[in-house]
Parts: structure tokens; sequence; C-alpha cells
């Protein structure tokens, strides 16, 4: 019996299916809309199919999961009734946050509205301080007279975080025991737990948002697991994506689900890291495009770069997690940047006669002017067709009528007049404007953070990525362009490949000094031993666990850290100074100053450990030698900003084979995505489908 | 307006590309820096300048009243050092608010110029406030009773702390002597100048991929484009002449409050234009609680802003539309030597007296007046020295459409936990205060109360207004509660402190409180939605009296659920009887 593998990616518009056979290497795709009601239909609409297809689905032993249901409970609050219990005095902690406005110029925007309401925000007293000594003893009386609160008020869940409990978590646990014991069904969050760092109110925020998602995600995975055994004579075991790129299984995710969070995009990130392997490329700068918002993330040395905390209901962009304004979960997440632009996003010229696009989005209903379903605002996709290079014969493998003269006459009434400028001028201004904001991101993930993009790899994806790459790449210097066999289902690919992962940190600021380095050594041994753990429970044998340690540094006197990896045991002196120089290198590439004579302090101890799961061979394609004319579907007129119009040949993705070159101007179109070619770029096709750009920029560096 | 020249796109695209500059610098200064107001409560800005030293773009992060370090810093620095003078890898510092600085000392202002192929093309600069730049007393909370500029801290006119890559080790010696806590200061400023190098660095790609000629056009245009949305936005308010009357606690020797007199005049033709005259605006105070003349300029951008277009550039070109006027010498023009530390509470007043004024002229409404500001500074001498600063949330006026933010000040607060790591103090509460809000048919936001207990022998000293004049209501609405600051509440020798107490001395577990006030209600209370005056009542944000005195609700002690036919008695007798 052949062993399967199905990945299914839940997205705003699709779910996406991808069945991986493990012993042929060979992959099936599945694409159905999602239904955001009850998102586990269009999960078992995949496992249906391919359950009815003749091979079936017997030997499917995994199924990898990437959902967006507890980002959407937070967002459409819809979650638990809660209650929190705090230290006497401080029950508006989660409600004052910051105590800021989420925008300095918008005086009607207000903080997102607490998770707990005011009068099930209870406090007991008792107070550790911040070495962690008891200051007041914590009176187990109050605990039991909030607990009769909550029972009263039917809470679904409490969430508990006391004051500088990071630091000693023994009243959190007693306050848990007899939580347990007098409200034995509520779902319980407890800080010292889940998020053992100092900042009341980040760590307040994350133990209300577990508590808030906690029992609908339990339903949810409950709700899924028995339409598996419903539907298969041996259920496969269940993974769910973590916004940190690692599956976790669905048990262990139901104890912390604030890890899913950022399930999706993490997905994508992970395919490109592992065609990046396959491909012998490790500095890679992964971009999705969708239809609403684009993703960049830095993938360096084959790792991407992991933070700490993501922050979900954010108003306001380019703040960079540095200035709160939404509700901070603390959860290792992929360093994701993003910007609400993507094909539907809708170009309009402002009072003072600028392009603007985005951040409003034609979404899937009405969509572009061009799907001729009653939009009439230009977008991102009408102007990628009025320069033909979206073509209306191949647009969704020919599935969906695009009506090129709506998209002209919308771009030519909305941005040409105005602006006194051709169709094809403001539908190329509409791809300049939303193309620099696709920089803007690339640029914040390479540049700001210390990186020279032109050194990276751009790896295109989501549906409107590719269209996109060929100038971005120009824009940024990109010498490599690389854009997967199957853009529009990379996220789900991503799922199938993915190990399983655990993070275990714990907060201890010691002086980076040889001192230190016993007590050091004592913490990476806990975190280590605690990572083992959770991946023995997982079914994971020593040799397939593979743990990565760091600590997380800064100078004495700073409060944000930078992440070093540790190498070796920190036996000696000599090991810490070589962690400590590679401190003082990263600040200077990221701050752009150090100061090696500095004190320098260890706040965070961490460990990240994989469960390694086996990594199948994908299947050959037969190279089919330089020539694609097998391929060849016909030439049309495409508009490139360097040459103007040209007729350019268009070739049909799924009939490339390995090695045909394709020189630019040249457009390849497959089911839900083109891939644009621009004049000079000559794109090579790659032993299982991916078309490699080479931008000709190679000389420049 | 000049003629167009380039392409829009091509602005655009340039705009964007300075906003993520600006962001650039502030993300590596907050990052990086060491003191707790600028890594934890971000009390720092950027901004981009033109060659011509004029502020075209200033980061979204910026805190609005920061718009003042730079709105004549670039032109004033031009004027003392000359283009020719000015090199690649120059460093400025300046702190002045009297020679073309920021608008207090405490907002040390770094400038650097920025050049291409030997031409000067812009300056990128960088902000932040110290919580100590020396003066008579440990951070700028414990200087209420200054006289005079001097008395407030280290004055540094515009000069060059690094010149062609090179620190000048002279000037570092002078200010690291001049400030209390020298390690920590030397600190900040290698992030104030090491997020510089990074913005200079981008600033040069950006004008090595475009030629110098379009992106000094493309900074002119910028400033066009702020000025026609500016112009477009005043077009939304009804022309007129708007006044409003509002006024500050008291001074040193007098506790006469000080009025602060306002009147806008909004302006179709010849071009779209508001002008805003301070005429009739007492002081100048004795206390350090003025305002230069830029730091008033700034705080009318700001709530203009918010009004005319929240996405408007406030630089150079938004200036054009808006004309600001105030007598020489009084609490929004103060000039040399007065002192102005604590100018933020002027700043704080200026909003509500602008919404206030033109309650008639924006046809959505606006927000009814708020809590103020409250700065307060904690210190210790060796050998427990620390210097701590920290702003504390008010209420803020309710809306036409909703209550007023609970608890919320333009600054952030400290976290707890990290205040506790760094200083020996701790903190016994952290919580709105019930009945705080002024009542309306929207209810003014509620005030918070902070308790600090001391560990060591310390010092406390304040910077707080709205003690005894409230953020006022709009249309019925009742004002927000005043704010009180106390030494051990609670307690038999509980003392009110002075609203400018300087150098208060407190002592092992003396607790310091700060009651700060609520906002003004808008609309109304008799016409609240009594289903909301009971959420508050279960929430504790309006006790069971309060519902029934002020709303005219009864809401049932065990139920907690509103009597309809009572209230609706009650409200109709309250009526009768207003």
């Amino acid at each position: 019996m052949t062993r399967l593998r199905l990945g299914v990616d839940v997205g705003g518009t699709f779910t996406d299916h991808i069945l991986f056979d493990e012993d042929s290497g060979r992959i099936f795709t599945f694409k159905t809309p999602s239904t955001p009601e009850d998102p586990s239909r269009s999960v078992m609409a995949g496992v249906k199919h391919f359950g009815a297809a003749p091979r079936g689905l017997s030997g499917l032993w995994l199924m990898a999961h990437g959902t967006t249901v507890n980002t959407n409970t937070v967002l459409s609050r819809t979650g638990a009734k809660i209650g929190l219990v705090t230290t006497k005095g401080f029950r508006d902690v989660l409600a004052i946050g910051r105590q800021t406005r989420p925008h300095f110029y918008r005086w009607d925007v207000d903080r997102p509205e607490p998770l707990a309401p005011r009068h099930l925000r209870l406090e007991v007293a008792e107070r550790v301080d911040n070495r962690g000594e008891v200051v007041l003893p914590l009176c187990e009386e109050d605990v039991r007279r909030c607990a009769e609160v909550f029972r009263v008020q039917a809470v679904e869940a409490v969430a508990v975080c006391l004051l500088n409990s990071y630091a000693n978590a023994d009243h959190e646990s007693r306050v848990k025991e007899i939580l347990e014991e007098t409200l034995p069904d509520v779902y319980l969050a407890i800080s010292s737990e889940l998020s053992p760092e100092f900042r009341e109110f980040e760590r307040s925020s994350t133990v209300a948002t577990v508590a808030y998602i906690g029992p609908s995600f339990q339903r949810y995975v409950d709700e899924l697991q028995r339409s598996l055994s419903n539907e298969l004579k041996a259920p496969p075991q269940l993974y769910i994506m973590q916004s940190s790129g690692g599956m976790a299984s669905a048990e262990v995710e139901m104890r912390r689900p604030h890890y899913t969070l950022e399930s999706g995009p993490a997905a994508g990130v992970l395919a490109s890291v592992d065609l990046g392997q396959h491909l012998d490329m490790s500095n890679i700068i992964s971009f999705d495009m969708g239809g609403t918002t684009a993703k960049a993330s830095l993938i360096q040395g084959g790792k991407p770069s992991i933070v700490s905390m993501l922050e979900i209901g954010k108003d306001a962009t380019g703040f960079y997690g540095i200035r709160i304004t939404g509700m901070p979960v603390r959860t290792p997440s992929i360093d994701l940047v993003e910007c609400s632009a993507g094909g539907g996003s809708i170009a309009q010229v402002d009072v003072a006669g600028l392009l603007k696009v985005g951040p409003a989005s034609a979404g899937a209903d009405p969509g572009p002017a061009c799907y001729g379903a009653g939009g009439t605002e230009p977008t991102v996709t009408d102007a990628n067709v009025v320069l033909g290079r979206i073509s209306p014969d191949f647009f969704l493998g020919g599935r969906m009528k695009i009506q090129p003269e709506l998209a002209q006459r919308a771009i030519e009434e909305k941005i040409g007049g105005p602006l006194g400028m051709s169709a094809s001028e403001a539908a190329q201004g509409i791809l300049d404007v939303v193309n620099a904001n696709m920089v803007r991101i690339l640029r914040v993930v390479s540049v700001s953070r210390g990186f020279d993009p032109r050194r990276f790899v751009l790896m295109a994806h989501g549906g409107a990525g590719p269209l996109h790459a060929g100038d971005l790449a120009e824009e940024l210097g990109v010498e490599r362009i690389v854009v997967p066999p199957d853009p529009g289902l990379f996220s789900a690919m991503g799922l199938v490949i993915s190990d399983v992962q655990t993070v275990a940190s714990t907060t201890r600021f010691l002086p980076a000094d040889a001192a230190s380095l016993p007590a050091i050594r004592e913490s990476l041994a806990a975190q280590t031993e605690q990572c083992n753990e959770t991946l023995s429970e997982e079914g994971f044998t020593p040799e397939n666990q593979v743990v990565e340690r760091f600590l997380e540094m800064r100078y004495v006197r700073q409060n944000f850290e930078l992440e070093v990896p540790v190498n070796g045991d920190l036996q000696s002196k000599a090991e810490l100074d070589g962690v400590l120089k590679a401190f003082h290198n990263m600040h200077l590439q990221s701050y752009g100053h150090s100061d090696p004579n500095a004190p320098v302090e260890v706040v965070n101890v961490k460990c990240r450990a994989s469960g390694l799961v086996p990594k199948p061979q994908r299947a050959q394609l037969p190279s089919g030698g330089p020539n694609p004319s097998d391929a060849f579907i016909g030439r049309r007129r495409v508009f490139f900003k360097s040459s103007g119009w040209l007729e350019c040949p268009h070739y049909d993705r799924v009939k490339l084979l390995r090695d045909n070159v394709i020189r630019g101007p040249a457009m390849v179109c497959q089911f839900d995505s083109s891939v644009t070619i621009l004049p000079g770029h000559m794109a090579t096709v790659g032993s299982m489908g991916e078309l490699v750009i080479d931008t000709g920029k190679g000389d420049v560096i | 307006m000049s003629q167009s020249r380039l392409n829009p796109i091509t602005v655009e695209i340039i705009g964007n590309s300075l906003a993520s500059i600006a962001d650039e610098i502030l993300v590596g200064l907050i990052k990086s820096a060491y003191s707790t107001n600028i890594k934890e409560r971000q009390d720092c800005s950027s901004v981009i300048m033109d060659a011509q030293g004029r502020v075209v773009c200033i980061s979204d992060m910026s805190l609005p009243m920061h718009l003042s370090s730079f709105m004549f810093t670039g032109e004033a620095l031009l004027r003392r050092h000359p283009n020719e003078t000015l090199h690649e890898g120059d460093v400025f510092i300046v702190n002045d608010p009297y020679s073309g600085g920021p608008s207090h000392l405490a907002d040390v202002t770094f400038v650097t110029p920025v050049f291409h192929q030997g031409e000067l093309v812009a300056f990128v600069a960088n902000t932040g406030h110290w919580p100590d730049v020396g003066g008579k007393a440990p951070g700028q909370a414990a200087l209420g009773d200054a006289t005079e500029i001097y008395q407030e801290g280290l004055r540094i006119p515009t000069v060059r702390l690094q010149k062609a890559g090179e620190v000048q080790q002279d000037i570092l010696d002078i200010v690291l002597l001049n400030v209390r806590d020298p390690h920590n200061r030397e600190g900040d400023i290698r992030a104030h100048m090491g997020s510089l190098m990074l913005g200079a660095r981008r600033m040069k790609e950006l004008a090595a991929q475009y030629d110098v000629y379009i992106l000094t056009d493309a900074l002119d245009q910028l400033l066009d484009v702020a000025e026609v949305k500016a112009r477009h936005g005043i077009l939304s308010l009804a022309e007129g002449d708007y006044e409003a009357l509002d006024h500050l606690d008291d001074d040193m020797d007098s506790d006469e409050p000080i009025p602060i007199r306002v009147k806008v005049s909004v302006r179709h033709k010849p071009k779209p234009s508001i002008k805003v005259d301070y005429a009739g605006t007492g002081g100048p105070a004795k206390f350090g609680i003025n305002m230069p003349y830029h730091g008033t300029v700034t705080v009318v951008f700001w709530v203009l802003r918010s009004i005319l277009d929240p996405e408007v550039q406030p630089n150079a070109g938004f200036e054009r539309a808006i004309e600001v006027v105030a007598p020489d010498g009084c609490l929004v023009n103060c000039k040399d030597p007065s002192p102005l530390g604590a100018r933020y509470e002027v700043a704080s007043q200026i909003p509500d007296s602008l919404f206030l004024a033109l309650s008639g002229a924006v046809k959505k409404g606006i927000e009814a007046g708020g809590h103020g500001t409250h700065g307060m500074g904690f210190s210790a001498q060796p050998p427990n020295s620390f210097i701590y600063y920290e702003t504390v949330g008010g209420g803020g006026g309710a809306r036409p459409d909703k209550d007023g933010v609970n608890g919320v000040h333009i600054t952030s607060n400290l976290p707890i936990e990290a205040m506790e790591q760094e200083f020996p103090m701790m903190a016994d509460r952290l919580e709105y205060i019930p009945d705080s809000g002024g009542p309306g048919r929207f209810r003014g936001g509620v005030g918070i109360r902070k308790d600090w207990r001391m560990m060591v022998d310390s010092y406390v000293g304040v910077h707080s207004n709205r003690h005894r004049i409230p953020g006022p209501g709009l249309l019925e609405g009742r004002d927000g509660t005043l704010t009180r600051i106390v030494r051990n509440p609670d307690s038999d020798i509980a003392e009110t402190l002075h609203r400018e107490a300087t150098f208060v001395p407190v002592g092992p577990d003396d607790v310091v409180t700060i009651f700060a006030g609520g906002g003004g209600g808008y609309g109304s209370p008799l016409e609240r939605d009594p289903a909301l005056v009971a959420q508050d009542v279960t929430d504790g944000l309006v006790s069971i009296e309060a519902a029934r005195r002020d709303y005219g609700v009864v809401v049932d002690p065990e139920s907690l659920k509103v009597d309809s036919e009572a209230t609706a008695d009650l409200r109709q007798e309250m009526r009768s009887n207003a």
C-alpha cells in the first residue's frame, strides 16, 4: 500500500488540497471555494474528492492542515465567553494596554475592545516581585470567589495572568489547581505556562486570546476528526501548521491554539525553504501575492527568521510590531511583512492628483471590472488585462471568461481620463504604484534588516506573484527569480513537506559573562529537555529530533533582544565569546552600530526543536531539450514598460518540459497564475517544473 | 501650487520611499536605545527634510508633538551652517527651543545632511525625549518651579556632534558631563546617530536610483500635494469665524486660571485657508508650562490634519494653507528665557479648545475635551540613583457617535514589570476610576488610577494639568473629573500634591497615587441609551448612584437591569427641573 500525505490550506477565498504520494513522488491537487461558515466543509470536500478517485485514500497516514480559523474567531469576535484572573489592583491592564491611540490622526479609531469584559476581569490578593520573591501570599479565598462568579456567569474559558509570574509561577499554578477543581469543564490558559516572559500587557493579551480561541478551536478539531473518522476507515494523524513554520499534532495545538494564528502564510514560506533546498538555494525572499494582500519573508542560510510576537487587529501598517495598536499575542512566528495590496486592489486618483492603489479591494464579489460581475472600479488585475499580461483565453484555465473591454473602460474612465494618459500608460501606472508597494515590503524584510536583496533569490508565488516578480526583480536588482510549479497552491505544498516543531523559552536576566555560564547551561538543558519531551510525545525517536538553541541578548539597559544561535555546549568562556561576537555583528547589521565594550545580558534562553518527517522525493519531469515549442500556444501583444507593445509568445505551463528555455519577452500561462518573462530575462524549466528566471543582473555585484 | 513637473506616479512612489526610510530610522532608534522613555515608551520621532531644511515627510510612528522638533530646525541649521560648510557624515545635535530646535530641552534632536555626488539632497533627522538633560533637578518632571529655561537643563544650539564621520569628542564630553546618568545617554546617542546613518544610506540609494533633480522635484511636489489636500479638506468645513475659551489651571504665584483664547477663521476664498489666532491668550506663565510658537503650530497642525485629512503630511506645504498667529510673549508663543519644560500641558489643551471652537464647523461633529496630560517623575540620589519619567492616561473626550476613549495618552505607559526590573519601585494599582467620565449621551472616557510604592528614599516631581479646570463637555455633555495626585492616599497622612510639585521627598513604603481625570461628555446624559448606562454599571465604570443622579437611569442593584418605568419617570422629572 502506498503512503499518502494530504496538505489542506484553507484560505480566504479558496481551500487548496495537495495529495502527495510518498512512493511515486506524484502530486494531485484540488481547489475548492472556502466555506467560512463551517471551514471543515471545504476541507472535507477535498477528502471526499480524493477518496472518490480510483486510487482512493487508503494509505493516508498524515493530514497537515493550514487554517485561519483562529484568526477569524478573534477578528469576527465569535470566540468563547472568557474570564480573567489577575493580581489585585490590575484588572484593567488588559484594557489599558500601552494607553495609546492606535492612530494619532484618527481620533475615532479606538484600541480593540478587550476579549474579557471588565465585569469578568477579577482580582485576587497576591503579589510577587520582579525577582520572584513572594511579597503577599495568594489569597485562595479570592480565587474561589472568582470561580463562583465564573460559574454563575457560565464562562467557557479562563485566562490567568498574575504580575511577575514569569519570575515565579507558584501562585498561578495554585490558581490553576483551584480552578481545575472548581470549574472542571472550563478551558484554562495560564500565563506562566504559555508565555513566561516579562511585560504584563503582552502576557495578559496572549492568555486572553488563547482562552478566547481555545474552546472553539477544540470544537473545530473535534468536528474535523469526527468527519475524518466517518469518511475514512483509518483516519490519518491530524497535524496543524504553526505560525513558526512547523507542524504540531492537533492534540498539542489544542493546548496552545495561538501557535496557529499565521498558519497559512507560514506554510508558503516553508515551501520556499523546501524548494530552495532542492535547488541548492539558501538565501531566498519568499514573496506571496494574492487577491487582497501580499506577504514577504526573508530566508537566510535556508532558515526563515522568527519573531516572538504577533498582533491581531492591527489598524496601522508600517509599525513593525513596535508600537502596539492591536492585540499582541506572544507566539513564535515567521517574520512576515504584509501589505494590503493584491490583484483585486482598487486604483484611484486622489484629490491631489496622485495615483493610489489599495487598500480597498474589489474582493471576490464583484471582483475586478474585467470579471463582468458588476465591478466598475479599476483593479490591478484589470491593469494586467489591459497590458495583455493576463490573457482572456487562459484565465483560470478558461473556466472563467474575462472581458478586456470592461477593464479598458474602467481604467480609461477612472485613471486615464483624470491623469491625461492613455489606457496603457494608466495601466502601467497602476502596476508601477502597486509594484512600489511590493518593493517596499520586500525592502523591509531585506534592506531594513541589513540584507542586500541582490544576494537573494526571489521566490514568487500566490496567484499574482509570478505576474509581478519580473518587475520587482528589476527594481531590486535581483539576479534570479524562481516560480514554483503550482504557485497558486504553494502554501498547501508547504504543508505536505513540513516537519513537526516545538519551542521552549524562559526569561533569565543574566550578565553575558563567564560567571553566568553554569546558569545558562542549566537553562539550555531544561529547555532542551522540554522540547525533547514534547517531540517524544509526538512519537519521534531521539535520532529524528533536532534541537536548535538560542540566547536572546541585548546591551544592558536596552529592551529589545536579538536572537543569537548557540553552537556547542558553552563549556568555555571562548565559546561564549563566540556568541557575543555574533551578537555585536548582528547589532551592527540590524541597527547600524555596535559597541563591543558595552555590557551585554542574556534575557531569554530558548530552544527550537524539529521532529523530522521523512522527505519523499518528488517526481522528475522528463527532459525536453531547450526548445519549448511543444508548449507554444500563440502570440499576443503584451505591454512592457521598457519597450512598449511587443508581440510575444505564450506558453502553456503544464506542457513545458525540463530544460526548456524561454527567452523574454514571453508569457507562461497556467490554471490560476501567469508568469511574466520580461525582455532580457530568460527562463529555464527545472526538474520539478519550476521556472528559474535569470534577469541578466548577475554581473551587477 | 507650482506647475506639475513630474509624473504623479513617480511622486507617489518617492513619497512611499520617504515614508519607509523615516520608519526605518525610528525602528533603529527604538530598538537600540537605552532610555525606557525611548525603548519602551517610544517618545521619539523621525523625519525626512529637503535640501532647504523643510520637513517633507514625518514617519507614521512619530508623535504629533514632535513635528516641533523639526519644523524650523532644518532652516535654522542652514542659517547657522550654510550649505557649503556641510559634509557627508556630519551629525548635528540641538535641543534649544529658542535657537531653532525642538519645543523643550528634553527632546534632543539629531540631524544629518545627505549628499549624492557631492550635492546636498536632503536631511534625515530624529528626536527623542531624554529622561534627563541636566538642570536643577533630575528628569524633566521635577522642574515645576523653574522660572527660566537655564534652570531646565543644558541648552545645546545646533552644533556638530560628528564631523565628516568623526565624533566630536569635545562636544560629546560637554553633553555627557551635564546630564545625569551619562552612560545611558551615551547609549541613546549611539542609537540616535546609528539610525540616522542607516537612514542617510537609504536616502543616498534613493538619490542614486533617480537623478538628483528628479528627487528634488519630487520632494517639492510632495509639499504641493500636502497643500492641495489641506485646502481640499478645508472645503469640507463651513466658512465662518469660530471662537473658544479654555483655561489652564493656575500659575506659580496665582490661583487665577490662565486663559487660552482662540479664534479660528475658515475661508473658502480666494483659496481655502484657515487662520488660527490666539489673541487674548494669557501668560507667559511663571511655571514651565509655556509653549514656543513652533510648538503651538505643531499642535494646531496635528488637530487640523486629523480633521482635514488624516493621511496628509503636515509638512511645509500643509503650512501654506494654515496661518497661526499668537501675540509675542504669551502662553502659546513664549520667548527666551521663559521656562517651557512642561509645555505639553498647553499641547494637551490646544486640541480641546480647537475642538470646542470647530464643533460648529465640522459637519460630522467633533470630540469633547480631554483630561490634559500628567507627567510623573521619580528619582533618587546616589547610591540608589535612578531617573524615571512616565505619562499617565486619562479619559478622552466623548465623540458624536461613541464614548470617549478610556485611559488614553498620546505617549505609551511603561510596563509595570519593566519598571520593577529597572527602578526601585513597585506598582500597587493600575485601574480605571469609576464615575470619572463626563456624563453625556456619549460618556467621556474614564481616567486612570495608578499607585507607585517607593522602596528607597526618592523624590517625586510632577507636571500635570486639569487639576482645577476639567475637560469640557460638548452640547450639554458634562465635564470630566479633575486630576489629583496624592501622597499616601487612603491613610491618615494623605497629602494632595501640587500639580507642579518639585522634589517632594518620599521614602520606603510611601505611596504616590495619581487619579487622572476623565474626558468631557457629548450630548445630554438624559439621552443616553439606558442599556449603555446599565452596561457601564455592570462593568463598574459608572456607579448605581451616578446612573440615577447623572443619567436619570434607575438600575436594579441585584439584577443590574434597567427599571424602564422608573427611568422614564425620573428622566421626565429631571428634564422639567432643568
